[in-house]
C-alpha cells in the first residue's frame, strides 16, 4: 500500500513536472536554445496567479487570464532580446543566448524580491480537500494541479499535431531553411514558440504555487529539474519530455526512500536527477528520444 | 599616451570623491541582526526587529542614553551564516555600533559570536537556541531566550508524562535543528520511548514521501516533531495533515520552530493548524511585568496583533543593553560586558532578566535561566498564540492535558 | 603604451590601504576574490568561447580543500591554499575531459549539473563539512586586514599576468582559433584536445586559488559560495567589465562589488539593478560596458586635446 501511495504521489508530481518541462523542450526545439530563465518564467506565473486570485477573481478565471498575459510576456522577451541577434546572424549567437537568458533569469528573480517581498505566499488552490481512494491519499491541491496540467498538455499536443500553426512550429524545429521556403514565417514561429514555452512554465508555476508556496526563488530548483527532464527525454521531443518527467518524479520519490540512511537520502534527493543529467549528457546527449544534433 | 593617463587619473579622482566619509558620533548605535529575507525565517526576523524598534523609541522618548539618542542599525542576515559574519563586520567596523542584539537562527548566531568575540563587542542573542552559542564561553555573548537543552528537555519530559510512545523528529540541517534531534534522542531514548529521527536541508519543500513512510511505521508514530523553520515548518504540517497523519487522533505534532506563531502559519496550513502544539519562549502577560503591558499596547498599535515571544525578545535585548549602558555610564565593550554580567537586573516583558555567570552546564553561561517556557495547543483556526490553550507549565495551564483531535 | 593604464591602477591598488581602512579595506579584499574569478571566467567564456557554470564550484573546491587541510591536517595556510588550487585544477581537468565534445548549451548544462551536484554533496555531508551551517576556518596572517589585502592583490596580479601571458602566446592564438572554428582548427594540426584541457585546468586552478584565499579571509566556508546566484554574479561582472578583457572583467568585479556596498541604501533593488545592467550591456554593448566607456572616453579626450 505504501508503494502505491508513493507511486500515486510520483505520478501526480510528474504530471506537473511534464507541463513545466514541455515549455523548455519546445523552446529548444524551435529556437535551438536552452532557456536559462525558465525557472523564473515559472515564478512569474506563480505570482501572476497569486495576484489575480487575491483580486478576488474566481480561480479558474485567474488561471485563464494568466495565460494570454504570460504568452505576451514571452513574445516580448523574444522580440527584445533574442530576435535581433538571430536576424543579424550574430557571431557566437549560441553563447550570447546562454548569457542573456541566464541574466534575464537573475534579473527577474531579483526584481520579484523588492516588488513582492521575500515572504512565502499561499496562493489558493483550485481544490483543497484531500482525496482518498481507499487507502490512497493525495492532496487536493496536487491532484487538481495535475489534472489541469494533464488537460493543458493534451491541448498542447492537439495544437502541435492538428493545427497549422502547430505544424508550422514543428516544421521550423525540423528545418528552418526548408520551412521558410515553403512560406512559413520563421521569425514569427520563433516568437510564438518562445511565448508558448513561457506560458507553459508560467501555468506550471500557477499550479505549483498553492502546493509549495510562492516566493521569488521558487523557480530555481524546478528549473534544474526541467533541465534534467528535457535532457533525459531528448530536447525537442514531446514524448521524451513526458517520459523524462515521470521518470524523474519516480526516481525522486523512491530514491529518497530506498537509500538506507534517511538523512542522506533526503539530502541527496535533488542529486539523483543531476547525476542522471550528467550521465545522459556524457553518454547519450540527444537523450532517450531526441535526434542527434547534426553539425552545421 | 597623455590622454590615457588623464583618463586614469580622472577615473581615480571620481572614485576617491565617492568614498564615503565618516560622520561624528552624535548617537549611540546599537546593531540588530535578524533574518529579513529568504531562506531565513522572515516573519520571525520582522517580529524581532519590530520589538527592538519599539524599545529604541521608548528609550529615546525618555531622554536617550547618556544624553545621546539611540539609533538602531538593522542588518539582514537572511538565515545564512556567511551573511551573519559579513553583517557583523559591517556593523562593527563601518557603522561602529557599541553592541549588537538579535538573531533568530542558531547557525548564523554561531558565526556572529566569532566576530563579536574578535572585536570584544557584546552580543545579546534574542531567539537562537543552539546550546553551543553560549556553551562556547565567549564573554561577549549573552542570551535571553532558551537553549535547546533547556526547552526540549522540558518538552521531552512532558511528552513522556503525557504517555506518547513513539516520537518522530524531522529536523533541519542547522545547528538548531540538529540540536533538537539530539536533545530529544538524549532525553527520550532512556525512558523507553522510541525515537525515529532524520534531518533535511532547510530548503526542502516536499516532505510527503518521508511522511508517508512515517505514517506506515510499526510501532505507529504517535508524536511528530516538526524541527524546521520558515516555509518548511509550515509545509510539513500542511502535508502531514493532508496525508491524514498529523495532527490526527493517532498522532500529535509539535511545531518546534517559531513560525507557528505568525498569521502566515494559518495562511498556509489553514484548518490543519488546529491541534498543533507549539513551544514559545514567552507569552504576552504571563507573567505580567512592569513592561509587558506597555509593550503589548505599543506592539498592538503598530501591527494589529498581540506580541509574540520573538517580538518580546527583540524588545528585551535592546532594553537590556540600554540598562547596561546606563549602569556602566559608558559604551566601551568591556564595561558593557561587565555591566551585563553584574549590574543588569531588568524587569523585561517576560520576567526579570539577570544573566548567569556559572559554567555548569556549559550552555548555562550568560543565560537567563528563568526564561519562561510554554507548551501551547491551538484550539481554533486563525488563533493567536496568546489565545491558545496552555498545556504546560501546570501553574499557568488552562486545560488538563493534551487535547486529542476527534479524527 | 598600453601598460600605462594598468600601471596606474596598480599603484593606486598598492596605496589603497593607506587611504582606506577597516571596513572598506575588507570590502576591497573581498572584491579581489571576485576579480580573480571574473577575469579567469572571462578568459574561458570570452577568449576560448566556452561558457562554464562550474566556476563558482571550482572556487568552492579550493575553499573547502584548503579549509579541511588546515583544520584536520594542520597544514599551514599558504600550503593548503595551493593544494586547494591544485585540487580545483584536477577537477577542471576532469570536467574538461568529460566535456571535450561539448559546446554551447550542452556544456553549460553539464557544468551547471556538476556545480549543483557539488553543492548538494557539500551540504549533505555535514559530518565532514558542517553543511549549510558553515565550516569555521582559521584566518590567514591572524586576520591582519592589511596583509590579507596585499596577499589578495598579489594573487590577483599573478592571475592577470599569467593568463595574459598565456593569451599572448601561441597557446592563446590556438585557443581563439578553436573558439571560432574548432573543427577547422584541428584540421590545421592544432591539438584541440590538449588546449581545451589547458584552458579548463588553468582557469579552474585560479578559481580554486581564489576560493582558498577567500576562505581564510572570511573565516567561514559554506555551500553558499557555490550557488547559482554566485555564478550569476561572476557572469554579471565579466559581461559588464568585458568578456574579452581580463582586466576589464576584473575591474567589472571590483566596481560591482563596490557598488554593492555603496548601494546599500537601495538594498532590495540592488541586485535587480545589477541584472538590468547586464541585460543592458548584452543588448547595447555586448563587448562590455567598461571597454565601451574606455573607447568613448578616449574619443572625447582626443577631441578636447585636438587629436593628440
Amino acid at each position: 500500500m505504501l508503494f502505491l501511495s508513493q507511486l500515486a504521489n510520483a505520478l501526480v508530481i510528474g504530471t506537473l513536472y511534464a507541463l513545466m518541462s514541455l515549455g523548455l523542450s519546445l523552446i529548444f526545439g524551435v529556437l535551438k536554445l536552452v532557456n536559462f530563465a525558465h525557472g523564473e518564467a515559472l515564478m512569474v506565473g506563480g505570482y501572476l496567479f497569486y495576484v489575480l486570485a487575491s483580486l478576488q477573481l474566481p480561480l479558474p478565471l485567474a488561471l485563464l487570464f494568466s495565460t494570454p498575459l504570460l504568452f505576451l510576456f514571452g513574445v516580448l522577451l523574444e522580440r527584445i532580446f533574442l530576435r535581433t541577434p538571430y536576424q543579424r546572424k550574430m557571431a557566437r549567437y549560441d553563447e550570447y543566448v546562454i548569457l542573456v537568458t541566464f541574466a534575464l533569469g537573475i534579473f527577474l528573480q531579483n526584481l520579484a524580491f523588492p516588488i513582492f517581498g521575500p515572504y512565502n505566499r499561499q496562493a489558493p488552490s483550485l481544490f483543497n480537500r484531500t482525496i482518498r481512494l481507499g487507502e490512497l491519499i493525495v492532496g487536493g491541491d496536487r491532484m487538481s494541479g495535475a489534472l489541469v496540467s494533464f488537460a493543458t498538455i493534451g491541448i498542447l499536443i492537439f495544437f502541435l499535431y492538428r493545427t497549422s500553426l502547430g505544424k508550422g512550429l514543428r516544421a521550423v524545429a525540423q528545418n528552418p531553411g526548408a520551412a521558410s521556403i515553403v512560406g512559413i514565417k520563421v521569425l514569427r514561429m520563433r516568437s510564438v514558440a518562445f511565448g508558448i514555452g513561457i506560458t507553459l512554465a508560467g501555468v506550471a508555476g500557477a499550479l505549483f504555487g498553492p502546493i509549495f508556496l510562492v516566493n521569488p526563488e521558487m523557480g530555481t530548483s524546478f528549473a534544474v529539474k526541467a533541465f534534467v527532464i528535457v535532457v533525459l527525454g531528448g530536447m525537442g521531443s514531446v514524448k521524451g519530455t513526458i517520459f523524462g518527467a515521470y521518470g524523474l518524479a519516480i526516481v525522486e520519490s523512491f530514491g529518497s526512500i530506498l537509500l538506507p540512511d534517511p538523512t542522506r537520502s533526503l539530502a541527496y534527493k535533488d542529486a539523483y536527477g543531476l547525476l542522471l543529467l550528467m550521465l545522459v549528457l556524457l553518454v547519450r546527449p540527444q537523450g532517450l528520444f531526441g535526434e542527434k544534433e547534426r553539425p552545421a | 599616451m597623455t590622454h590615457k593617463i588623464l583618463i586614469t587619473v580622472l577615473g581615480l579622482l571620481v572614485v576617491l570623491g565617492l568614498a564615503p566619509g565618516t560622520h561624528a558620533q552624535e548617537v549611540i548605535k546599537i546593531g540588530i541582526v535578524a533574518p529579513l529575507s529568504a531562506p531565513g525565517g522572515v516573519e520571525t526576523g520582522q517580529a524581532l526587529v519590530e520589538g527592538a524598534k519599539i524599545a529604541a523609541e521608548e528609550v529615546n522618548a525618555s531622554g536617550g542614553l547618556l544624553g545621546k539618542k539611540v539609533e538602531l542599525v538593522i542588518g539582514d542576515t537572511s538565515g545564512q551564516p556567511e551573511k551573519g559574519t559579513a553583517v557583523m563586520e559591517r556593523l562593527i567596523t563601518h557603522d561602529k555600533v557599541v553592541a549588537v542584539g538579535g538573531e533568530a537562527h542558531s547557525s548564523v548566531a554561531l558565526a556572529e559570536i566569532e566576530v563579536a568575540h574578535r572585536y570584544g563587542i557584546p552580543l545579546v542573542i534574542a531567539e537562537a537556541w543552539a546550546d553551543s552559542i553560549t556553551a562556547k564561553g565567549y564573554p561577549e555573548v549573552f542570551r535571553l531566550t532558551v537553549s535547546n537543552s533547556l526547552i526540549y528537555s522540558k518538552a521531552a519530559k512532558w511528552i513522556k508524562d503525557a504517555g506518547f510512545k513513539h516520537v518522530a523528529v524531522i529536523g533541519e540541517n542547522s545547528d538548531w535543528g540538529l540540536g533538537v534531534i539530539q536533545v530529544f534522542k538524549d532525553n527520550l531514548a532512556g525512558a523507553g520511548i522510541k525515537v525515529t529521527a532524520f534531518s533535511a536541508e532547510r530548503t526542502v519543500t516536499d516532505f510527503t514521501p518521508q511522511l508517508m513512510q512515517l505514517k506506515n511505521m510499526t510501532p505507529p508514530v504517535d508524536f511528530l516533531v516538526d524541527g524546521f523553520t520558515g516555509a518548511g515548518e509550515l509545509l510539513m504540517v500542511k502535508q502531514a495533515h493532508q496525508l491524514g497523519f498529523a495532527p490526527s487522533k493517532k498522532t500529535a505534532v509539535l511545531g518546534a520552530g517559531m513560525d507557528t506563531l505568525y498569521p502566515g502559519f494559518w495562511e498556509t496550513v489553514g484548518e490543519a493548524g488546529i491541534y498543533v502544539l507549539s513551544n514559545p519562549a514567552g507569552l504576552p502577560g504571563i507573567p505580567k511585568t512592569k513592561t509587558s503591558g506597555g509593550f503589548a499596547k505599543a506592539f498592538k498599535a503598530k501591527l494589529n496583533r498581540e506580541p509574540d515571544a520573538v517580538a518580546m525578545e527583540g524588545y528585551d535585548s535592546v532594553m537590556v543593553l540600554a540598562q547596561a549602558i546606563k549602569a556602566s555610564k559608558s559604551t566601551n565593550g568591556k564595561a558593557l560586558i561587565d555591566a551585563l554580567e553584574n549590574k543588569v537586573n531588568w524587569e523585561g516583558t517576560r520576567g526579570t532578566i539577570k544573566f548567569n555567570k556559572d559554567k555548569t552546564p556549559p550552555w548555562a553561561y550568560h543565560m537567563w535561566m528563568d526564561v519562561p517556557v510554554f507548551i501551547i495547543q491551538y484550539t481554533k483556526a486563525n488563533q493567536d498564540p496568546s489565545q491558545a490553550a496552555i498545556l504546560w507549565p501546570e501553574k499557568h495551564a488552562t486545560v488538563k492535558g493534551y487535547i486529542r483531535p476527534p479524527k | 603604451m598600453k601598460g600605462i593604464f594598468p600601471a596606474v591602477l596598480l599603484i593606486f591598488a598598492v596605496l589603497f590601504p593607506f587611504l582606506f581602512r577597516d571596513y572598506w579595506l575588507y570590502v576591497a579584499t573581498i572584491s579581489l576574490y571576485y576579480a580573480i574569478l571574473a577575469s579567469s571566467w572571462s578568459m574561458l567564456a570570452g577568449h576560448v568561447g566556452l561558457i562554464s557554470f562550474a566556476h563558482a564550484a571550482f572556487a568552492g573546491i579550493g575553499a573547502y580543500t584548503s579549509a579541511l587541510l588546515v583544520i584536520h591536517q594542520g597544514l599551514p595556510v599558504p600550503v593548503s591554499v595551493l593544494v586547494g588550487a591544485l585540487v580545483a585544477a584536477l577537477f577542471g581537468l576532469g570536467i574538461g575531459a568529460l566535456t571535450l565534445r561539448m559546446r554551447g548549451p550542452y556544456l553549460a548544462l553539464t557544468t551547471l549539473g556538476f556545480s549543483e551536484l557539488f553543492r548538494i554533496s557539500i551540504t549533505a555531508e555535514y559530518g565532514l563539512t558542517q553543511g549549510s551551517i558553515g565550516l569555521k576556518v582559521p584566518l590567514m596572517i591572524e586576520g591582519d586586514r592589511v596583509l590579507s589585502y596585499y596577499t589578495g592583490l598579489a594573487l590577483f596580479v599573478l592571475t592577470v599576468v599569467t593568463l595574459t601571458g598565456v593569451l599572448r602566446s601561441r597557446v592563446g592564438l590556438f585557443l581563439v582559433a578553436m573558439r571560432e572554428d574548432e573543427d577547422g582548427a584541428s584540421t590545421r594540426g592544432i591539438n584541440t584536445v590538449y588546449y581545451r584541457l589547458v584552458a579548463f585546468v588553468l582557469t579552474s586552478a585560479f578559481a580554486g586559488l581564489a576560493g582558498g584565499f577567500y576562505a581564510h579571509v572570511v573565516g567561514l566556508v559554506s555551500p553558499q559560495m557555490t550557488r547559482i546566484g554566485e555564478m550569476g554574479l561572476i557572469l554579471a561582472m565579466s559581461v559588464f567589465g568585458g568578456l574579452e578583457s581580463l582586466l576589464g572583467a576584473a575591474l567589472g568585479a571590483i566596481i560591482l562589488q563596490g557598488l554593492t556596498e555603496y548601494l546599500r541604501i537601495f538594498t532590495e533593488w540592488r541586485l535587480a539593478i545589477f541584472g538590468a545592467l547586464v541585460l543592458f550591456t548584452l543588448k547595447l554593448a555586448p563587448e562590455g560596458v567598461l571597454p565601451r566607456a574606455y573607447v568613448y572616453a578616449e574619443r572625447l579626450l582626443d577631441r578636447w586635446l585636438g587629436r593628440a
